[in-house]
Order: structure tokens, then sequence, then C-alpha cells
């Protein structure tokens, strides 16, 4: 109910209660504060920063170690004799040599042309049109 | 500070794509034939494509100049015509400039075979040039039928070097493959081994033996090849022997074979 509506005039104005929420008191924002406001946040930045920096950094290593430590792959052969790919390393010099012939005889099948003829009309005439 | 961390981000961020790229670039780098080879390939296609797409308008202005016989159906008839003409010899040029590269790029080839197959290429090339601006310059029907019936004494040329050529790099390949096996061959041999026991070096010997004797009747067959390959040139008949080919082929498959399992038992 609204209090001012109450027409007791032996109450004081002082006296009557307060109708609106009470501002809450707010203390002036002092320079040292901001300060330390700024501090804080630029702290923040650098640490953010250089975690940023350091993860891509380890990033880098792993990806040179990956690159380092995986030997190159070589071709060999699987039991049904298909040329298929394993590591470095497992294999004798010789016989890499002897698979890596084995590709190459693939590529020399003499029923494979490497250069076929082009597909192109080599008795072009425009006669025919010229009997008629 | 902030210009520091942003500074040190910026150059992470500069130096990922640096080491993956470098990561990931090839060990060893492919030949410049190799890659022109894929270049003049590409164009040829291209222009193989665009000669069917000549050649289809051509048929229809010659199927309409048949039908209606009129002055301006010739007209597009005869232009058609000289186009395809044109495209024709340029497909045909840009084939006999990838038979060149790929019998620069050959190994095993005999040399005198070779330079002759080159020395033809070459001479093709300049022939299909200068019929190729006749018919460019050819502007009525009558001279686009010249050029027409001039091209009948470069047909079978460029047929022959086809097949020459095309034998020349297939034979060439099974060469390289048997100068490799012998290579490999003599690198196996038992002989070289002091710490094998007496019984299992003989019979080491007599594996070796069988793969030198091999070899060595392939490597007669192919001399043969290159006699009848250099007659039948000479005789401007070069036909493939396939039976011979094939016979070659099927005899380095089986050294491959028996090498495979000689360095296995070792």
């Amino acid at each position: 109910m609204n209090n001012n509506s109450d027409f007791n005039q032996t109450q004081f104005a002082s006296q009557e209660p307060v109708m609106e929420d009470a501002v809450s008191y707010q203390e002036p924002v002092t320079e040292d504060i901001q300060v330390a406001q700024s501090t804080k946040n630029r702290r923040k930045l650098i640490v953010f920063g250089v975690i940023g920096f350091v993860l891509i950094l380890v990033f880098i290593l792993l990806l040179i170690l990956i690159r380092a430590l995986s030997p190159v792959d070589t071709v060999t052969t699987d039991e049904n004799g298909d040329l298929i790919q394993v590591q470095q390393g497992e294999l004798d010099p010789l016989l890499e040599e002897v698979y890596l012939l084995s590709r190459d005889l693939d590529n020399a099948d003499p029923s494979l042309n490497v250069i076929p003829f082009p597909p192109v009309d080599m008795e072009l005439r425009l006669e025919e049109a010229q009997r008629r | 500070m902030k210009k520091i961390v942003s500074l040190l981000l910026a150059l992470s961020l500069f130096i990922v794509p640096v080491v993956v790229i470098a990561a990931e670039q090839p060990i060893s780098q492919k030949a410049s034939i190799a890659d022109e080879i894929a270049e003049v390939y590409r164009t040829y296609k291209g222009q193989l494509a665009e000669y069917r797409q000549a050649n289809d308008q051509f048929v229809i202005a010659k199927g309409q100049f048949q039908q209606l016989n009129t002055l301006s159906s010739l007209e597009v008839a005869v232009q058609d015509f000289r186009k395809v003409l044109s495209l024709r010899d340029q497909v045909l040029l840009t084939y006999l400039k990838l038979i060149e590269l790929e019998l620069i790029e050959a190994d095993g080839i005999n040399l005198e075979e070779k330079d002759i197959a080159l020395a033809e290429t070459l001479d093709l090339q300049r022939d299909f040039l200068a019929h190729k601006d006749l018919v460019d310059n050819a502007i009525d029907r009558v001279a686009v039928n010249r050029v027409a019936d001039n091209f009948e004494l470069l047909s079978p040329r460029i047929v022959n070097l086809s097949n020459y050529a095309s034998t020349l790099l297939k034979i060439g390949k099974m060469q390289t493959i048997l100068d490799q096996s012998l290579t490999l061959v003599e690198a196996t041999d038992p002989r070289n081994l002091t710490d094998e026991p007496s019984l299992k070096l003989n019979e080491k010997i007599r594996a070796h033996n069988e793969i030198t004797n091999l070899i060595n009747q392939i490597d007669t067959e192919l001399n043969s090849v290159w006699d009848e390959i250099k007659i039948a040139r000479e005789k401007n008949k070069l036909s493939e022997n396939s039976k011979v080919n094939a016979s070659i082929y099927a005899g380095l498959s089986q050294v491959l074979v028996f090498l495979e399992e000689i360095l296995l038992d070792q």
C-alpha cells in the first residue's frame, strides 16, 4: 500500500517509512584500484601469450620429432606378390632393389604403349561433298 | 609488453606454416624433363579435345553442304575443314614433342637407334609445322584440298615413327631392367661369401649360375631384337615382334623372382 495516502497528521514527515529502495552506497573508484586492475589484466595477457607461444613451440617440436623419427616408406611385396609399402630398415637394400625392379618391370609390360598414336582422322577429306 | 606478446604469437603463427611446409617437402626433386613431359601431355590432351570439337563441327558443316549445296554452306564447310586440318596438325606436332621428350628421358635404348629416332622426330616436327602454315594460309576450297592431299606424304612417316619410338621405349625399359638385374646378380655372388659352409655354398653357387644363365639368354634375345629393329628401320618396315617381347618380359620376371628367393634365403 502506498503510505502517502496515510492522513495521520501526528506523524512527522521525517518519520514516514521510506517508500523506495535505498540507493546503495558506492565508494568512488580511486586511481589505485584502476592501476591495480590494469596490471592484473596485463599480467593475464602475458600469461596467456606465453602459454600460447609455448604450446605452439611444443607443437612445432613434436612435428619435427615425428618427421625425424618416422622412417621413409619403401616398396615390397605381400604374400600374393602385390606391391605394398613397408618401413625402411626392415629390408635388405639388395632385396629392396629387387622389389623396385619388379615395379619397373610392371611398367615395362610390352602390351602397354607409353605413347599411343593420337585418335585423329588421318584421312580427312572435303571431296565427298564436292563430288555430290 | 602487449607488443612483445603479440609479436611472439605472430612469430609462432609464421613459424608453424613454414615448418609444416618444410616437413612436407619431398626428399628428391622431380627431374625437369619429367615435369616437361607432364606439361606437354596436358597440352596434348587439351588440343585433342579441341580437335574433336572442331571435327564434330566439320562433320555437321559437311553434311549441310551435301544437303543444301549452296555457296554459303560450301564456305562454312571449307572454313571448318581448314580449322580441323590445322588442329590435327597441332595435335600431331605436340605428339611428336612428346615422343622426343620420352626418347630423351628413356634409358637403355641403343644409342644409334635413339639418335636416328630423335633426328626423324625433329625432321617431322619441322615438316608438320610447315604443313600447318600451309593449312592456315589456305583460303579457298582448292587450296585447302591441296594441303589435305599433301598430308598423305606425312601420314605414313608419323605412323612409322610412332611404332618405331614405341618399340624403342619398350625394349629400352627391358634393357635397363636387365642391366640392373645383372648388377644385382654380381652383388649376390656367393663366391664372395667366406663364412658359408661348403654344402650350402655349393647350393648357392648352383642357384647363382642358374640366374646368370637366364640373364645371358635374355641378353642374347635382346641383342637380336636390337638387330631386328635396325634391319626393320633400314627397310622402313618396322613392326613389333610381340612374341619376342613377351618372352623377354617373362624371362626378366623369372630373374627377379630368383633374385628375391636368393636374397630372402641369405
